[in-house]
C-alpha cells in the first residue's frame, strides 16, 4: 500500500510501478468480460488514464483494488452500452455463432508433456467457456469474474460495485446456475472436460 | 431438523468465507439434504471447469506521464482506434500521393471544366495576361500538330484498311475465274453432243433419249424376268431334289421295316412249324 499512498501524494514513479503490476490484470478482468482484445485494451486504457487523473481524491489506500475495478466496470458497462446502441456485434461472436455452436470432442490427456492437441483443445475449451460467459447477465458476469478470477473478498466486490455483501453473493449464486445451465445446454461437463490433471 | 440454509451462505461456504462455525452447520447442512448437496456439488465442479479460462498476456505500454492529472498518456497510441483510423487515412492519401507521381496524375480546374490526365506532359500554363499572343500561338501550333498527328494516324489506317480490301477483292476475283472455267466445261461438252443447238434438234434429242431410257428400261426389266425366272425354276429344282431324297430316304426305311416284318412273320412261321411238327410227333407216339 506504500505505493498507492506515494500514486496519492502524486508520486508518477509510484503510479508507474502500480500500473506495471496492475495493467495485466485489469486488462484480463476487462477481456473476459468483453471477450474481445481490442475493446479490453481500449478500456484498460481509459480505466489507468482514468485512475491518474483521479488517484489523488482516493481516501482509503486499502480499497485501491476495489476502486481500480470499479472504474473497470464503469467503462465496461459504458461500453456495453455503446455497444448495445449500435447494434453492433464484435469480431470474436461473429467466429461462431452460439446456434452454430458444437461441443468439442475432448478425451484424456496428460498435461505434463507439451501436446499441441491439448493445448488447441485448452484454448477451445477457454473459448467456450469465454462464450458461455458472455451470455449471463453483467451484473452476475462481473461478480463472477472478480470473485472466481481476481479472487476478491465478497467485501471488495460489495465496496466497488456499491452493492451489499449478500447481493455480491446472491449474483454469484445465480450467476454460476445460470453459467452451469449453460454448459448443461451445451453438454460441456465433466466428463468431457478432462486433462488428466 | 436443520433449519434451511441460505444460498448466500452456500455461495460464501464454497469459496471458504465461512466462519469454522458457519461452515460446519452448511456442511452437516448438505449431509442431511441430498439435493441440495448434489447442487453443491455441481457448482464446485463448476468452478474447476471455470479455471480453464486462460489469461490473456499483454504486452504493458510504456508510460509518459504529465505534470497535470489527465495528460497521462501511453506511447503506445498506435492500439488507439482513432490513431488506427487517422494513421489509415493518412497512409491511404500518401498511397494516393505516390500513385499520382508514378502515373503523371494531372488534375486542372478550368473554365467550370475539371481535367483529369494521366501522362507526364507538361500542364498548359496559364495565359498571361503581359503577352497572350504568344500564348495563343503556342496552343495553336500544339492543335497544328497534334492535327498532323491525328491525319498521320488516320491516313496510316486508310492505307492498312486499303491493302486488307485490295487482298480480299484479288481473293475474290480468283475465284470468280475458277467458278467461270467450272461453268465454261459441261458448255463445251453440251456443245459436242448437240450438233444443231436449235430447239429442234433438242427436242430430237431428247426424244432419242427417252426412247433409249425407254429401251434400256425394258431391256432391264426383261433382264430381271430373266434372272427371276431362273432363280426360280433354280429353286423348284433344288426343291425337287429335295422332295426326291426325302422320298427315297422314306422307301428305304418303308422297305426296312417291310424287311423286318418279314424277318418277323418267317420266324413265327417256323416256329408255328416246328410246334405243330411237335404236336404231329406226339399225336404219333400217342398211337404207337
Amino acid at each position: 500500500m506504500v505505493l498507492v499512498d506515494r500514486a496519492v501524494q502524486g508520486d508518477e514513479q509510484a503510479f508507474t510501478k502500480l500500473v506495471q503490476s496492475w495493467y495485466q490484470r485489469i486488462f484480463n478482468f476487462n477481456y473476459k468480460y468483453f471477450f474481445d482484445y481490442d475493446l479490453a485494451m481500449e478500456v484498460t486504457q481509459k480505466t489507468f488514464i482514468a485512475a491518474y487523473s483521479n488517484i489523488g481524491k482516493l481516501k482509503n489506500t486499502n480499497s485501491f483494488s476495489g476502486w481500480l475495478y470499479a472504474i473497470a466496470v464503469n467503462y465496461c458497462r459504458e461500453e456495453d452500452r455503446r455497444h448495445h446502441k449500435k447494434w453492433s456485434v464484435s469480431f470474436n461472436s461473429l467466429k461462431k455463432k452460439e446456434t452454430d455452436f458444437e461441443p468439442p470432442g475432448l478425451h484424456s490427456h496428460h498435461e505434463n508433456t507439451y501436446d499441441p492437441e491439448v493445448c488447441f483443445q485448452k484454448e477451445e475449451l477457454s473459448t467456450i467457456l469465454m462464450k458461455a460467459l458472455a451470455q449471463i447477465p453483467a451484473g452476475q458476469k462481473v461478480v463472477l469474474i472478480m470473485k472466481e478470477y481476481e479472487g476478491l473478498k465478497f467485501r471488495e466486490i460489495a465496496d466497488a460495485l456499491r452493492i451489499s455483501e449478500n447481493t455480491a453473493k446472491s449474483r454469484l449464486y445465480y450467476g454460476l446456475k445460470a453459467l452451469k445451465k449453460i454448459l448443461d445446454q451445451w453438454k460441456i461437463n465433466k466428463e468431457e472436460i478432462y486433462y488428466g490433471s | 431438523m436443520d433449519p434451511k440454509v441460505s444460498k448466500e451462505k452456500i455461495i460464501a461456504y464454497l469459496y471458504g468465507e465461512l466462519s469454522e462455525e458457519e461452515a460446519g452447520e452448511v456442511a452437516t447442512y448438505l449431509q442431511n439434504h441430498p439435493l441440495e448437496a448434489a447442487e453443491y456439488e455441481g457448482l464446485q465442479q463448476l468452478r474447476g471447469t471455470l479455471q480453464n479460462i486462460e489469461d490473456i498476456e499483454v504486452t504493458q505500454p510504456v508510460i509518459m506521464l504529465g505534470n497535470k492529472p489527465g495528460s497521462y498518456s501511453f506511447l503506445n497510441i498506435f492500439q488507439n482506434r482513432f490513431f488506427q483510423k487517422a494513421a489509415a487515412a493518412a497512409a491511404v492519401f500518401v498511397i494516393g500521393l505516390i500513385l499520382a507521381k508514378v502515373t503523371g496524375l494531372n488534375l486542372t480546374y478550368s473554365n467550370q471544366a475539371l481535367t483529369i490526365a494521366f501522362s507526364k506532359n507538361q500542364v498548359t500554363p496559364a495565359i498571361s495576361p503581359q503577352n497572350p499572343g504568344q500564348e495563343i500561338k503556342t496552343v495553336s501550333n500544339r492543335n497544328d500538330s497534334t492535327q498532323q498527328q491525328l491525319m498521320e494516324k488516320v491516313n496510316a489506317l486508310l492505307i492498312r484498311e486499303n491493302r486488307i480490301l485490295t487482298r480480299r477483292l484479288a481473293s475474290l476475283e480468283f475465284d470468280v475465274k475458277v467458278l467461270e472455267n467450272e461453268a465454261q466445261r459441261p458448255a463445251v461438252v453440251a456443245s459436242e453432243e448437240i450438233p444443231g443447238g436449235d430447239q429442234q434438234d433438242m427436242e430430237e434429242l431428247a426424244r432419242k433419249i427417252s426412247e433409249q431410257n425407254l429401251q434400256l428400261f425394258s431391256e432391264v426389266v426383261k433382264a430381271s424376268q430373266v434372272q427371276q425366272e431362273a432363280y426360280i425354276k433354280s429353286l423348284f429344282s433344288e426343291f425337287a431334289i429335295y422332295l426326291q431324297s426325302q422320298r427315297v430316304e422314306d422307301l428305304r426305311k418303308i422297305e426296312a421295316s417291310l424287311e423286318s416284318l418279314k424277318q418277323d412273320s418267317d420266324l413265327k412261321k417256323l416256329e408255328t412249324d416246328q410246334v405243330i411238327a411237335s404236336l404231329i410227333q406226339t399225336v404219333k407216339d400217342k398211337n404207337y
